[in-house]
């Protein structure tokens, strides 16, 4: 570890403000499939190296990727064949930069430690280091199950990971935190127009479940074969986990301190007021067990922390780190990105309610089981639409008739947060392609959305 | 910047040695510079270095990919005989093994020499530039609470060799302006975004006057807001700008026409397309129209001169007077059916898979001023710049939110309306346009695709076009 102190103090004497370093080395495998088979096997090894610089609020953040200085960050704490030389070389060269950049006047600096941290329960399992070509049997489970609901072909992708996270800070940080996670995303085709998707996301072996996500993905290709085309209007829409997740994780930048700042959020000046119904408790939960995105230490190195955004309908707090929480003389919220705060695992609370209950309360609605593109008019109102794949269902007087298509949900984010009726007793962790953030949700019921379509 | 060329061909020669059939070492090593003007205020700039290899190899038919940044060449057989093994297990579950197409081999050197390297500008005078485009709003600033400006520069320096006998070595710099900015008056607001990218030097941004094109863009948001009309929905003609029939021969000509995606190998990420193989000779569109995939225009933002499986780029026409002709294709798609590649294997960075993507997607022009194109319509839509858009992922079904948009009476244009919604099937799009414009332009874009994401740049433009009788009104 010597090397990252090196570093914060090299730094140091050379007149910089603050500094934080990150260190982690990773090793992920990965198996992607389509139609079936096994279409390409990697595994990425590699060592990243981050350094945030801070001279009289001028700020640089670079990252070293490059091998002749992250090979010798990798043998610290054994054989140190360190050439101190070029750690000394890029700090005066960044340090020369940052002498001429403009000032960030608005910049309060980085967390003062040291700090005690609590390790995060189930956010590391040694199992999956050593899993080697056994993956390709979790594969072959997940396909099994969706084509034994009567999917005939499926693609996906299966990762495993590990890494370790070494902090190093001018506020007193050292610190170190070891991570692992599996997860596998499956998409199922019973036919062309028929499909279903699921994922299966954990940091530990003990709760994932490629079988599930294959027989959830499978299930749904299945029911929704021969789909018609759907009708325009407002409706009230059933979001199932993956829609929820896509909708929450893409409205997740209106919560980021940065956003609001920069006059993009659709929450800017409503901290106190009602954003959304009753139903909606959103929190970001770093510490949560098992959680994908779970740390110990935010991007400072601070200890992290459960943080309700809103709670009961009511926005209590934007996601902040150091610098920007004394802008808007507030405490951080440990949410670090040191420019850009952002949740590592957002929770919709769970509600009462199960999916049946859900279907038997809708007159006239919609079930949504998967989005993607989702795009906005306009972040600062919030006005986006976003558009079903997979299986989608017309729900009349409380039952599913039958399976559609062709339809888009054009509506409004704050406008959903306030419409949502009832959120289901059982949530998930979704993962995957299109949603890059964790998000803890269930089933949401959500009154008079917008569904629109092609007009020719 | 140097490049271990030793190391290279030893990654492709370890991997053979090991078992494989085929295989390629690609090393890319990229140094990249950020700067960030946040409402005035300049956000940490970012320096940014990356070196690393990408070895793709074949065994027993199945494709294995390894992605290191770690130089010692034992870790790195070690962890070619690691990825073989893993390649061998995954390929018991193959009903048909890789194959690559077969394809001449090239040894070449290539540059994009930039006029003015960006090293020789100063990060002083690199962040002056954003506080220059600030300044220029001058009295809107009060109306325009987000305001955000992004430049990066970047040398890319790769060296590519094949089991086939390929070897390339080529430098590209590059630049990303990244402008928004959003407007409110009255409670009310609406938002302009605009990217520009291109390959060479610092001398882009003195060619192109971002300063008018903002300075003009706000003052419309404005003018946006005080008086756009909304439009009723009914069935009218549109006049669409090269920057929206850009976006639409991205999303709904090239991404359809990536063959990976007609095989399924992208169907739970970017998804499937409607085109299968049978579509090739069958009518999408009217005889105006004419699509093509460039990688070869020298200073656009997707170029190349050879893909990352060492093909040599060349243009593609995927729709010929209306009717599907190409798709995009890889040396494994290609083999599939039963083609050569045309050269359209690109990675974004060196640990990314390279799959197939595009580069620069245009409707090539026709022979109308715009002028002829607004006279003959008696009730229309200009649709002069876009918001909000995406399409399903068959490529079928499209949305457009018009940003600048204007109504159309008796082939003049008349006042602003709020945002029109095109949302349309891809063969109705392709169906209506009975007219070109004479000049093609270009917009800059970062393209999504792969897994994990594979972000490349890519140019996409068009020519103005005139598509007759579409359903079109205000959101």
């Amino acid at each position: 570890m010597e090397i990252g102190n090196y570093i914060i103090t090299k730094a140091l004497k050379l007149g910089v403000d603050d500094v934080v370093v990150t260190i982690k080395p990773a090793i992920t495998k990965q198996l992607r499939f389509a139609n079936n088979e096994i279409t390409l096997s990697t595994t990425w090894d590699t060592i990243d190296v981050s350094v945030f610089l801070a001279y009289k609020k001028r700020l640089i953040s670079s990252s070293l990727n490059n091998p002749s200085l992250s090979e010798t960050f990798s043998s610290m704490g054994g054989k140190t064949n360190l050439t101190k030389d070029s750690v000394d070389k890029f700090l005066e060269k960044m340090l020369k930069v940052a002498k001429v950049l403009a000032p960030k006047e608005d910049y309060h600096g980085i967390a003062k430690g040291p700090f005690k941290y609590k390790p995060v329960k189930d956010s590391y399992d040694k199992k999956i280091e050593s899993l080697g070509d056994k993956t390709v049997d979790f594969v072959e489970d997940a396909i099994g199950a969706a084509t034994d609901e009567g999917a005939k072909r499926c693609a996906g992708v299966l990762y495993s990971s590990f890494w370790e996270e070494n902090k190093f800070t001018s506020g007193g940080v050292e610190a170190s935190d070891k991570g692992s996670s599996i997860n596998v995303s499956i998409r199922a085709f019973a036919e062309k127009d028929a499909s279903g998707h699921s994922v299966s996301v954990s940091r530990v072996m003990k709760e994932f479940d490629a079988k599930l996500a294959g027989k959830e993905a499978g299930m749904l290709a299945k029911q929704s074969l021969n789909p018609v085309a759907g009708e325009s209007g407002k409706y009230d829409v059933i979001l199932g986990p993956m829609v929820a997740a896509n909708l929450l994780y893409y409205m997740s930048y209106a919560f980021s301190a940065f956003e609001v700042d920069s006059g993009t959020s659709f929450l800017i000046n409503k901290i106190g007021k009602k954003v959304g119904s009753k139903e909606v408790t959103l929190v970001d939960d770093s510490r949560m067990e098992n959680g994908f995105g779970s740390n110990m230490f935010d991007d400072e190195g601070m200890p992290t922390q459960r943080t309700k955004i809103i709670d009961k309908g009511v926005l209590k707090t934007y996601l902040h780190n150091t610098s920007t929480a004394k802008k808007f003389k507030t405490k951080s919220t440990a949410n670090a990105g040191i420019i850009y705060p952002q949740p590592n695992n957002l929770v919709l609370e769970s509600g009462d309610s199960s999916l049946e209950e859900m279907i038997s309360d809708v007159k006239d609605g919609v079930y949504i089981t998967n989005v993607w593109y989702t795009r906005f008019a306009n972040y600062r109102t919030g006005d986006f639409s976003t558009i079903p794949r997979d299986a989608m269902f017309e729900i009349k007087n409380g039952k599913i008739i039958r399976p559609i298509k062709g339809l888009r949900l054009s509506d409004n984010m704050q406008h959903i947060l306030e419409n949502i009726i009832s959120v289901s007793k059982a949530a998930k962790i979704i993962h995957w392609w299109e949603v890059e953030i964790p998000i803890v949700t269930g089933h949401v019921l959500c009154k008079d959305l917008n569904m629109t379509k092609s007009a020719k | 910047m140097s490049v271990d060329k030793d190391l290279v061909h030893f990654c492709v020669d370890s991997a053979l040695k090991n078992g494989a059939s085929y295989s390629e070492a690609r090393l890319v090593s990229t140094a990249e510079e950020g700067y960030i003007l946040k409402n005035g205020v300049p956000e940490s700039s970012i320096f940014a270095e990356s070196r690393g290899i990408g070895i793709r190899v074949i065994v027993d038919g199945a494709l294995g990919f390894l992605a290191i940044n770690k130089f010692g060449k034992k870790e790195i057989a070690e962890k070619i005989k690691e990825v073989i093994k893993i390649a061998k297990v995954a390929s018991k579950t193959l009903k048909r093994p890789v194959k690559l197409s077969d394809e001449k081999t090239y040894k070449d050197k290539w540059e994009i020499k930039p006029k003015v390297k960006f090293e020789d500008v100063s990060p002083e005078e690199k962040m002056k530039f954003l506080f220059d485009l600030e300044k220029n709003l001058k009295n809107l600033k009060s109306k325009l609470p987000s305001r955000f400006f992004q430049l990066a520069t970047s040398n890319t320096e790769k060296y590519y060799v094949n089991s086939d006998g390929s070897e390339l070595h080529g430098k590209i710099p590059q630049l990303f302006m990244y402008y928004s900015v959003i407007a409110v008056e009255n409670g009310d607001t609406e938002q302009r975004y605009y990217p520009l990218g291109e390959s060479g030097g610092w001398e882009i941004l003195k060619r192109r006057n971002l300063f008018d094109k903002i300075s003009e863009e706000t003052s419309v948001l404005l003018k946006i807001l005080r008086g756009a009309k909304k439009l009723p929905k009914e069935t009218q003609d549109i006049l669409l700008s090269p920057e929206l029939v850009g976006i639409a021969m991205h999303e709904s000509c090239g991404h359809p026409g990536e063959a990976d995606r007609s095989l399924g190998r992208e169907g739970a990420q970017a998804g499937e397309t409607y085109l299968t193989k049978e579509w090739l000779g069958k009518r999408i569109g009217s005889d105006v129209v004419t699509v093509v995939d460039d990688p070869t225009i020298e200073n656009s933002y997707g170029f190349y001169k050879y893909d990352d499986e060492g093909v040599k780029a060349q243009r593609r026409v995927l729709i010929k007077n209306g009717i599907i002709n190409d798709f995009l294709h890889n040396r494994w798609t290609a083999e599939v059916f039963g083609m050569k590649s045309n050269g359209a294997s690109r990675a974004g960075r060196f640990d990314r898979e390279p799959i197939v993507r595009m580069s620069t997607t245009f409707m090539l022009p026709g022979d109308s001023s715009f002028e002829e194109l607004l006279e003959d319509i008696k009730k229309g839509v200009f649709i002069k710049s876009y918001t909000e858009w995406n399409i399903d992922d068959k490529r079928w079904n499209a949305k457009y939110v018009g940003n600048e948009a204007y109504l159309i009476e008796n082939g003049e244009l008349k006042h602003l309306v709020r945002r029109p919604v095109l949302e349309i099937t891809t063969q109705s799009f392709y169906s209506s346009v009975d007219a070109l414009g004479k000049k093609v332009e270009f917009i800059s874009g970062t393209c999504g695709k792969n897994e994990p994401m594979d972000p490349v740049p890519v140019w996409m433009g068009g020519p103005f076009a005139r598509l007759r009788s579409i359903p079109i009104g205000s959101a």
